[in-house]
């Protein structure tokens, strides 16, 4: 059962999330989310619902491609990677992600 | 913007839609069972596990719709974007820009107008209702091509006995004064039957039609007056319906407005009822069958065709003919005929306009092919570029679609400014036009021009946006694999271009060919001496009033009074009668003749001539010298002893050696023997392009007394023209004056037609020559750019500059010569449809062809040299080092 409802991702930071799972190795959707779980600590529970358009937007930026292959139990599934331009775009985005939650910090702990 | 682009994706993309739903749905099928399983692994029931994993998801549909989005969102990005680089592409090369621009403008321009005139002439239904069923009722006579209408009782009789035919009108137009509401004017009027409009199904724009109690003999005379003149001359005031006029000496009420019609049969001011005018009225016309001067339309009945009807009025005529016997003799072989209204207003223009068109598309066609060769040369320059989008990882669709975008954009522009060309030249066209067919003022660039226009620059968008970005695979594969240098000599990429250069030749071949024969046929036309030595001699039609001067002898006073008058004007040299000046071929009576007292058989075939009536004076006046024989003279007036004089023509195809002085004529269906006491030099009576007739002039006096055309000689006619009118006025203050015009000016007035003809052929083969010449030098600039390394390599290695020479000339050469030789069939097959506008020469003349294969050897030759120089001057270190 899910634990306490977790943060709200803003959809920025949910293409950021995608990205990075896919940097670590090709994965469909499903396991996408269950990465982001994973790596997450359970901290971060994707809706689920949400990650089809992200994944859709993303490809259509050019930053993944999708491919249909089949999964480990034998069943087809449509398969992400990420693209040189996603790298990229990743960097970028982690840096912005970084600075701001930075700056956050600074402001909430100040004083 | 990219409006096909759109379309092009939205269908695609309905196609690739239905895949893309399903790939979807089962994408997240499968993410849905992978988190049933999960939580079954955890030890959930199905049912419960299921229901746990759709909570995770959340809604599958609203998942899909967000994808559904993104994929939209994603397409109109992708377009702006497109349209965005090819804007900053196209601003880059502004030099590629600009050429495709202009030379779309001017194809989609000139394409446009010609769409217009052949759809409004053509195409575009007559504002009648169902025109397609308005036939015109003619004579058709033996032994001549005139036509004859009807005469009223045969209206009648037609109307009554014809079962094929639904309502039949008349019509005839006359000038008269119109008197009242200012100045006294002179008006165009047609004298139609009280049906005439409502067989036709004009309503009037204001006010009412003609009704049948207008056309009773003792009806209030009433009036219709046409759009133009009530706007134009009137002042377009709507309380002139009920406006009383006063014409011929009777008051005329105005009942109505007419909306704009197109001039046909003639170009009226007014209408009046038949019974209104008093020639139609009078006893002389109304009841002669052999009056046959009415333009009669009639509407086929339903069930009926053409072919039915006509047979249905030949056996009408055959009843009456019996009744009638001396109204319909033998040797006249009067047959009916039934033409479509809309055959006869446009017969004359359409070889022009097919002409024209054929013209048109050659040039389009051109403009394509010089166009794609550009193109396929600007995407050989950016391989490089466009190979290194590739690797980053666009697309191939992608970048096709950007190529495309290009393309159509500028395609887009280019038709943009191209209807601003095409509403100028829609003017200049419809002008020219208004010669050969009333329909020429309905001419108009509407919407659906614009449309044309619009989907013929698309068109012209698309063929050089798809079709390299089709072939782009192998140039780019090649691109990356070698440095990007290689030349590529022969290969698929060379061989579309030198098509297009071929076709290119080719076009500009034929259009020259076309062009050149009508500037010859029109020169030889400039060069027909008319045969009148006063070209300047003034022409006035003043159509004698034969109700008014009823006698013979009453019109010749009259015709000599007039004269008199007018010689007695200061500056006149010398003034004539007669029924026609040179080069008109209005009303000319053409007969069977013989030598001899016996008039001969008018239906057995035999040689005809015109039959002319002038005053003596005419052969002075206008300049045709006597070359056997003497004038005519004022005191042959005898009618026991009528004399004549003929043409050269005559004498020699009647006569042949023999002298015609003194020897008798006769002509068919006339009682009189003419003496020859004179011959007179050939004068071009019909068009210059037409052989000279047999023509026979008898003086007024024995022919009537009258004639209705005036002839002045006089230094600064022109000038006088007030005065000239002020001296026939005074004879007669209602006699019409109208048509003024020099014999020169008819002379140019016969010559319009090809001229304008010949000067646009004219102006579009040099148009494809230019193009075509540009074409060929780009692409030649562009190929053998590419081979300099090879040149280097060639010269290093020991080859002359002659060697290089031979090389280059010798590929041109092989081109240009097949484009050559392709033209010059192409041209061959399609020039005898110019025959029948070609004057003096064959539509296969050697010496045209000959001359244009020379032009375009010598401008291939000219196109070449800039690219030639460079490649004999390559300086071998230079091309090797790029390597």
């Amino acid at each position: 059962m899910p634990k306490n409802p977790a943060p709200d991702l803003l959809q920025g930071t949910l293409d950021a999330l995608v990205l990075k799972v896919l940097a670590l190795g090709p994965q469909h959707g499903w396991g996408i989310a269950q990465r982001i779980q994973q790596i997450s600590d359970s901290e971060l529970r994707v809706q689920q619902g949400s990650l089809y358009p992200a994944l859709a937007r993303l490809e259509a930026n050019g930053w993944i491609t999708g491919e249909w292959g089949t999964s480990e139990n034998n069943r087809r599934a449509r398969f992400y990677q990420l693209t040189t331009a996603g790298g990229h775009q990743l960097a970028r985005e982690t840096e912005d992600w970084l600075r701001l939650s930075a700056a956050v910090h600074r402001v909430l702990t100040h004083g | 913007m990219a409006l096909w682009h759109r379309l092009l994706h939205r269908t695609k993309d309905l196609l690739a839609r239905a895949r893309r739903e399903r790939d979807l749905d089962e994408e997240i099928r499968f993410h849905i069972e992978s988190a049933t399983e999960s939580y079954r692994e955890r030890g959930l029931s199905e049912p419960e596990a299921r229901r746990a994993a759709l909570v995770d998801f959340g809604g599958p549909d609203a998942a899909k719709e967000g994808v559904r989005d993104a994929w939209a969102f994603a397409l109109l990005a992708e377009l702006a974007t497109d349209v965005r680089l090819a804007l900053r592409g196209l601003r880059k090369r502004p030099a590629y820009a600009a050429t495709v621009i202009v030379t779309v403008l001017l194809a989609t321009g000139a394409a446009g107008a010609i769409f217009s005139a052949l759809w409004a002439v053509i195409y575009r239904p007559l504002p009648y209702r169902d025109d397609g069923q308005l036939l015109l009722v003619q004579y058709t006579q033996r032994g001549s091509t005139d036509t004859l209408g009807l005469s009223p009782p045969e209206v009648a009789d037609f109307q009554a006995g014809s079962r094929s035919l639904d309502g039949l009108s008349e019509y005839h137009n006359m000038n008269f004064t119109l008197l009242g509401h200012g100045e006294p004017r002179r008006v165009r009027t047609g004298v139609v039957s009280a049906n005439y409009f409502d067989l036709l199904g004009v309503r009037p724009l204001l006010g009412r039609d003609f009704v049948a109690g207008d056309d009773a003999a003792a009806a209030r005379p009433v009036l219709l007056l046409s759009y133009r003149f009530w706007r134009d001359e009137l002042g377009g005031d709507p309380a002139l319906v009920g406006a009383d006029f006063t014409m011929n000496d009777k008051t005329h009420t105005v009942i109505g407005v007419l909306p704009p019609l197109p001039p046909a049969p003639d170009e009226n001011d007014v209408y009046m009822p038949v019974a209104a005018c008093p020639f139609r009225s009078g006893e002389h016309w109304a009841h002669s069958r052999v009056a046959r001067g009415l333009v009669v339309v009639a509407r086929l009945r339903a069930g009926f065709d053409a072919k039915t009807a006509t047979a249905d009025l030949e056996l009408l005529t055959r009843r009456l003919a019996k009744s009638y016997p001396d109204a319909y003799p033998e040797r006249l072989g009067l047959r009916p005929r039934l033409v479509p209204v809309r055959e006869s207003m446009t017969a004359a223009a359409r070889p022009t306009l097919w002409l024209l068109a054929a013209a048109a598309l050659t040039v389009v066609l051109l403009v394509c092919a010089n166009l794609l060769n550009l193109t396929l040369a600007q995407l050989a320059r950016r391989e490089s570029e466009l190979a290194l989008r590739l690797s980053v990882g666009a697309s191939r669709g992608r970048i096709a679609r950007q190529l495309a975008t290009e393309g159509a954009v500028l395609a887009l522009i280019g038709g943009g400014c191209g209807m601003l060309f095409g509403l100028a030249s829609r003017s200049l066209l419809a002008g020219f036009l208004v010669r050969l067919t009333p329909r020429a003022s309905e001419i108009r660039f509407d919407l659906l021009t614009v449309g044309f226009v619009l989907g013929l620059s698309l068109l012209i968008g698309l063929a050089i946006g798809l079709v390299p970005a089709l072939r782009r695979q192998r140039s780019l594969l090649a691109a990356l694999r070698a440095d990007g240098a290689t030349a590529t000599v022969g290969g698929r990429s060379t061989r579309t271009r030198d098509a297009l250069v071929v076709l290119q030749v080719a076009s500009s071949c034929v259009l020259l060919i076309g062009a050149g024969l009508l500037l010859r046929s029109l020169w030889n036309l400039e060069r027909v001496q008319p045969g009148f030595r006063h070209p300047d001699v003034l022409t006035l039609a003043a159509p004698m009033n034969w109700t008014k001067y009823g006698k013979d002898d009453v019109r010749l006073a009259y015709s000599e009074r007039l004269l008199q008058h007018l010689r007695g004007v200061p500056g006149v040299e010398a003034v004539a009668l007669a029924d026609n000046y040179p080069l008109s071929a209005d009303g000319l009576w053409n007969r069977r003749v013989a030598i001899g007292k016996t008039a001969p058989d008018p239906a057995a075939p035999g040689p005809t001539a015109d039959f002319r009536t002038v005053s003596p004076e005419y052969f002075d006046t206008v300049g045709i010298p006597l070359l056997a024989g003497r004038q005519l003279q004022a005191s042959d007036r005898d009618a026991e002893h009528a004399v004549a004089l003929i043409n050269a023509t005559f004498a020699h195809q009647l006569f042949g050696e023999r002298d015609p002085l003194g020897q008798l004529v006769t002509f068919g269906g006339g009682t009189t023997a003419w003496t020859i006491v004179g011959v007179v030099a050939d004068v071009h009576q019909r068009a210059l392009g037409e052989a000279v007739q047999p023509e026979i002039y008898a003086p007024i006096a024995l022919r009537g007394g009258g004639a209705s055309t005036v002839l002045v000689r006089a230094r600064s006619a022109a000038a006088l023209v007030p005065a000239l009118r002020a001296a026939i006025r005074a004879v007669d203050p209602e006699q019409p004056i109208l048509d003024i015009r020099t014999l020169e000016e008819a002379r140019a007035a016969s010559l319009a037609a090809p001229r304008a003809v010949a000067a646009l052929l004219g102006i579009a083969a040099t148009l494809a020559l230019v193009i075509a010449a540009t074409g060929l030098a780009g692409i030649l600039a562009y190929s053998l750019g590419q081979r300099q390394r090879e040149f280097g390599i060639r010269i290093a290695l020991g080859s002359t500059r002659l060697g290089i020479a031979r090389l280059v000339l010798g590929r041109t050469g092989g081109l240009v010569g097949s484009g050559l030789v392709l033209g010059l069939a192409v041209a061959l097959f399609t020039a005898r449809g110019l025959s029948s506008m070609l004057f003096g020469l064959a539509a296969s003349d050697p010496q045209t062809y000959a001359t244009v294969v020379a032009v375009l050897a010598v401008s291939a030759t000219v196109a070449c040299l800039p690219a030639l120089r460079r490649a004999i001057t390559t300086a071998p270190s230079l091309a090797l080092r790029a390597l």
